[in-house]
């Protein structure tokens, strides 16, 4: 037995749907630029780890899609970490650690909502332990993200906007998972 | 999605996303601020009014097979002050001290499996033991502070 072979009608049929789909996902103008400023409230974290900070982005008017950010973030906790001193003794160690970044900020100029972004920053850490005036090595690492952020509405001329930001962090710092999720709550205007 | 603006009402956009962001400040940090009247209650009958000297050191450790007693040392300030207050081996955990207020650092020292080796392992924490306090409209009630130091070996 054969399968039946769809006539070409039909193929003309869905290769018409697709692409009216793919015309409707797209803009016929240039997308306007996202706002001037954006200072979001950030959190990342995986199962071992967890930072919370904020970023404050300055869209370059050259390309308006693009923006120069610089940010901030503190572990808001203590974490136990162990520091190998010699082949046989190690210390176990509290750990409160922060760090600064600066960076850019990417939205894709797609148009659509919920709106593309990429963001890359070269960060520096810092850190200490309770109880001892032991300091880390210098820590300066490459922070990537990528995610979607979703205005809380339309954002007309001039006004202040809020929205929420997802999405997957790479943060190449210390033998913990370099893998995370970000939670960012963005205020624009 | 975003309209693209003149420099004129970007200046005016900065300007209402601050004054905004102002707001939000005020609403969340404002009421700690102002000086209406006392909202907090008034002091209780056992309140204690005078700031404690004294307050508890709470440490906690691991007891197992391989550490059925583990040597602590407890120092006033960090490790590399090296000031002693006292040293002590403990089979049980978690243990209480009653030490003066001040900033105190505990090491405990483990034996542990690393791979196939059996290495030392020093645990370290530290922290200022202080009073607590509750502030209400008539004065401050005081309470012996407590302390609390991990120094468990995983």
């Amino acid at each position: 037995m054969y399968a039946t072979v769809p006539g070409r009608p039909l193929c003309l049929a869905i290769l018409l749907f697709l692409t009216a789909i793919a015309a409707a996902a797209q803009t016929t103008d240039e997308p306007p630029p996202p706002p001037l400023h954006r200072i979001s409230l950030d959190a990342s974290f995986n199962g071992e780890d967890a930072f919370v900070g904020t970023t404050y982005s300055f869209r370059v008017l050259l390309r308006p899609h693009l923006a120069v950010a610089v940010e901030g973030w503190v572990r808001p906790y203590e974490k136990a970490v162990l520091v190998q001193e010699s082949d046989d003794v190690y210390y176990r160690l509290q750990e409160t650690r922060f760090g600064a970044g600066l960076g850019v900020d990417f939205v894709l100029p797609t148009g659509l909502l919920p709106y593309l972004f990429v963001s890359g920053f070269v960060e520096r850490s810092w850190s200490s332990y309770a109880g001892t005036e032991r300091e880390a090595a210098e820590t300066v690492f490459p922070v990537f993200r990528v995610g979607a952020g979703i205005p809380f509405g339309e954002q007309a001329e001039g006004e202040f906007a809020m929205g929420l930001r997802l999405g997957y962090q790479y943060s190449e710092f210390t033998d913990l998972t370099r893998h995370r999720a970000y939670v960012g709550l963005e205020f624009t205007f | 999605m975003w309209d693209s603006s003149s420099p004129s009402s970007r200046r005016g956009a900065a300007l209402r996303g601050a004054l905004a962001l102002l707001g939000i400040l005020v609403v969340l940090i404002g009421p700690s601020c102002t000086e209406d009247e006392c909202t907090d209650g008034y002091k209780p009958v056992d309140c204690v009014e005078a700031r404690p000297a004294e307050g508890t050191l709470r440490v906690q450790l691991s007891i197992d097979g391989l550490n059925p007693a583990v040597p602590v040392v407890v120092y006033s300030g960090t490790i590399e002050q090296n000031n002693v207050v006292f040293t002590d081996t403990l089979r049980v955990t978690p243990v209480e001290y009653r030490l003066p207020n001040g900033r105190y650092a505990v090491r405990a020292r483990y034996r542990s499996v690393m791979g196939r080796d059996t290495v030392t392992l020093y645990a370290i924490d530290g922290g200022l033991l202080e009073e607590a306090s509750t502030d209400y409209c008539d004065g401050t009630c005081y309470r012996e502070g407590v302390l609390s130091l991990d120094v468990v070996r995983n």
